[in-house]
């Protein structure tokens, strides 16, 4: 049962790292997309 | 004529009066359970589009039994065990709804189609104007998608079962569909139709737990005024669409039908491809849904509710949705506190990715204390963001189960 729950851990914690990557993906694409119009 | 002869010409009858007790008291039952979803459809109880072809679809299956000639009791909709090519390839040219099944249902390519339109429906720009937020509401939201596997484990559940199941949390048909037919083959029936019973409730019963869980004083919270924050782009939403597909493709290849399938439909909104966007949007949508619904329908037959993980699955189904919305809820708590009060934390159910329904759930509920809090931007950007972080838990599931269990 421990295996079971620390394998949904492990599971949780890279989605939440995933999801947080496309959050700062997100960023990243609108600063080079400004950076890109300025120049 | 003897009341034999008169039964053989009737075989629906006749295979009822032939059944194992068990079996007939089952095929009742269905075709009573088909009547009544076709019922609270009609009432708009339940989601209607779903709920009409698929009641009608699981009282036909239980009614139009029949006897084969080598004695065999079968149906002439659809045979879902087929693995061998031969009987497969004879089975399609007799069973009327093989091919459907067979051609869109096995491979996902129904959930795919149903997760275009999706992608075509969704406005990205709420979601973009506050990524973090909305995808930590999201997270939050998907309490009951990686609970639910440890409970379910403990109650006899295999890792495969238990991770579908879990997925009914995400509250996002296609996906439990999808990750079904991945991990759990045998189930994914059950499975799915559990899940499609349940997100229609999702509109009647969240309101109950938000009233729960956020005292009336903080559910009338009004966001402050936005600072003038500049639009986001047709071309921003785009580079989004094409940059997140791409890398989540990259992550999950296995899941990659389901990354390509949501972002393509965004890509096609935005691009505004007008005559893409109809068909997208409108018949293949539709239709997909449709058929989706009557083929759920026509796959639950009698020996299927016999099986003693169905009951499991039921309980399972209603705890992932509950414990879901309660983590969406405590999100929306967290940002309450960390804005010192700025936050209203009914936001955070939307965060369960059932679109739109739990945003418009969420704005409802608000209004009926303060009719002049607008919440709808905040709640729908934690929406769409929610269909995302299901997609990408699908991904996980896929291609982390497996390797566990190895």
């Amino acid at each position: 049962m421990n295996t079971v729950i620390m394998q949904t851990l492990y599971m949780y914690a890279v989605a939440m790292v995933i999801s947080f990557f496309v959050a700062f993906m997100i960023k990243i694409i609108f600063v080079s997309i400004r950076i890109f119009k300025k120049n | 004529m003897g009341i034999q002869n008169i039964l053989n010409l009737f075989q629906g009858i006749a295979t009822l009066a032939a059944s194992d007790p068990k079996i007939l008291i089952a095929r009742v039952g269905l075709i009573l359970l088909g009547m009544l979803l076709v019922y609270l459809g009609k009432k708009e109880v339940l989601e209607p589009l779903l709920m009409i072809p698929m009641g009608l679809g699981m009282s036909a299956i239980n009614a139009g039994v029949l006897f084969f000639s080598d004695g065999r009791q079968g149906n002439l909709f659809v045979d879902p065990l087929i693995t061998d090519p031969k009987t497969l390839m004879d089975v399609l040219q007799i069973d009327f709804l093989q091919p459907i099944y067979t051609l869109t249902f096995s491979n996902g390519l129904i959930a795919c189609f149903v997760f275009m339109g999706i992608g075509v429906l969704l406005d990205v720009g709420f979601l973009l104007a506050r990524p973090f937020l909305s995808m930590f509401l999201a997270m939050c939201a998907e309490l009951g998608t990686f609970a639910t596997i440890p409970i379910a484990k403990a109650l006899g559940l295999s890792l495969n079962d238990a991770a579908s199941i879990a997925m009914v949390g995400g509250a996002d048909g296609p996906m439990v569909l999808f990750t079904s037919l991945s991990l759990s083959k045998e189930l994914f029936v059950p499975i799915t139709v559990v899940a499609y019973l349940y997100l229609g409730l999702t509109y009647g019963g969240y309101p109950y737990l938000i009233k729960l869980m956020v005292p009336k004083k903080l559910r009338g919270i009004k966001m402050p005024p936005k600072k003038p924050s500049r639009t986001v782009t047709s071309g921003e939403k785009m580079a989004f669409a094409a940059v997140v597909n791409t890398v989540l493709c990259l992550l999950f290849p296995v899941a990659a039908p389901l990354f390509v399938s949501l972002f393509l439909g965004v890509a096609v909104r935005e691009s505004g491809l007008k005559h893409f966007i109809d068909f997208i949007g409108g018949p293949l949508l539709y239709g997909s849904t449709f058929f989706l619904g009557f083929l759920l329908g026509v796959l639950c037959e009698a020996h299927l509710i016999l099986n003693p993980k169905v009951l499991i699955l039921l309980v399972l189904g209603i705890l992932a949705l509950l414990l879901s919305g309660i983590g969406g809820i405590i999100g929306g708590y967290i940002m309450y506190f960390i804005t010192r009060g700025k936050f209203n934390p009914v936001i955070g159910i939307a965060g369960v990715s059932c679109v739109p329904t739990t945003a418009k759930v969420a704005q409802k509920s608000v209004n009926e204390v303060n009719p002049e809090a607008l919440i709808l931007p905040e709640a729908i950007g934690a929406n769409i963001c929610g269909v995302i972080t299901t997609a990408i838990i699908a991904g996980i599931y896929i291609t982390l189960i497996p390797v566990f269990l190895k």
